[in-house]
């Protein structure tokens, strides 16, 4: 399991790193309870300073995506189902994203719907 | 002083270094790599070679420059002393080791290309150490303070109090190094360059743990062997024995924990590939 992190990016490489972990947490690529590296071997690996990784790892908390404790690392964290009504807004907005841009590349209904039963069986399973 | 005797003490210091010199200034030999990769069983390709290459002619730099150092040091300890030119093997030992921590602590590989790319795996120290390697040390360290406060309880001494003082710093400074190499960016390519990136932890690990035990063990022996001249309740026979042992085997067995062929990484780290 790699992360990368492209320098030329103007995306910053905290959010980079976090956004990766993220998309690997919840894909279920990396499991619950999951151990990361430690701050400075991602960032020895990634040629990062420590504090770029160390704030990736403190967002990833805040959000409750990983846990981190003192002697046993940082660890993928279990799942907090959001509430329903948050839930039902964010599949509305990525069901709106969809949406235009199968509008705007011109797929019919079923290319939209074939596309989006192709990837979700190549999700691996939860 | 006769001069003979005077040539003596001029020729050996220098005959050290020259023969250090000529060591060091050669570069590692075919043999040498097939040897590291048949013990790491590890392949080596044009990919990984030049890591192995590096890491080789780094170690056996500041490994040969410890021991001419020890050698030196010795010989200068039992002139300053007695008035005769002899060196320790002791000394040459420590040397080694020295080199060796120094050696690990500098080393640094190139990572290659410009790709930012790391594997979501932790390095852990029990990934490359057996736990002989990492128990000796600790029972080693048990052992002097466990005979240092019962010494202490006899009454304050000296060497009672800086032998387990130096084994703590001994300590700090090889878990320091350890941590370091640890560390030590993972370079991102094939499985190959990987497989040699791990086996030169594994053994950079292995000559820290053989490190630890030689330096604690000598330590650990020259308390006991402080008990038994001491007395004060401590069966000072028994005791004498363990520490000239101790004296005699601890750098041996130091050098095979350091030399040990290595393992490769448990579960499934090999299989993360930065590629």
């Amino acid at each position: 399991m790699n992360i990368e992190v492209d320098p030329a990016s103007p995306v910053p490489p905290f959010e980079q790193i976090r956004a990766q972990i993220v998309d690997l947490a919840t894909s279920s690529a990396l499991p619950v309870g999951t151990k990361l590296p430690t701050i400075r071997q991602l960032a020895a690996d990634l040629g990062l300073a420590p504090g770029t990784v160390g704030r990736a790892y403190r967002e990833l908390e805040a959000a409750g995506v990983v846990i981190s404790r003192v002697r046993h690392g940082t660890t993928i964290a279990p799942a907090v189902p959001p509430p329903k009504a948050e839930v039902r807004a964010r599949i509305v907005d990525a069901a709106r994203t969809y949406a235009v841009a199968v509008r705007t590349l011109g797929l019919s209904r079923a290319d939209a719907i074939a596309a989006f039963d192709q990837q979700a069986a190549e999700l691996p399973a939860q | 002083m006769s001069g003979p005797q005077l040539t003596f003490i001029v020729a050996q210091p220098l005959l050290v270094l020259v023969v250090a010199a000529i060591l060091i200034a050669q570069p590692v030999s075919v043999e040498r790599l097939a040897r590291f990769a048949r013990r790491h069983a590890v392949t080596l390709t044009d990919e990984n070679r030049h890591l192995a290459v590096r890491y080789l002619a780094t170690t056996r730099r500041w490994r040969t420059a410890g021991v001419v150092l020890g050698i030196v040091i010795s010989a200068t300890y039992t002139w300053w002393h007695n008035r005769t030119m002899d060196w320790s093997a002791l000394g040459m030992f420590a040397g080694w080791f020295v080199g060796a921590i120094i050696a690990e602590w500098r080393l640094s590989l190139p990572t290659s290309g410009g790709r930012r790319v790391a594997s979501l795996v932790p390095r852990r120290l029990r990934d490359y150490l057996g736990p002989w390697a990492l128990w000796i040390p600790i029972g080693a360290g048990a052992l002097i303070f466990g005979l240092a406060i019962r010494g202490l309880a006899e009454g304050p001494e000296w060497p009672l109090v800086w032998g387990p003082l130096a084994l703590v710093a001994t300590g700090v400074v090889i878990v320091g190094v350890g941590r370091h190499v640890l560390n030590r960016a993972q370079p991102a390519g094939s499985r190959d360059l990987v497989a040699v990136d791990d086996a030169l932890r594994s053994r950079s690990l292995h000559v820290l743990a053989g490190s630890a035990v030689a330096i604690g063990g000598y330590l650990a022996s020259i308390v006991i062997g402080y008990l038994a001249e001491w007395g004060r309740g401590f069966d000072t026979g028994w005791l004498s024995w363990w520490s000239a042992l101790g004296l005699l085997v601890c750098p041996f067995v130091g050098v095979a924990i350091a030399t040990a062929p290595t393992r490769p990484r448990v579960g499934d780290a090999r299989t993360s590939v930065p590629v």
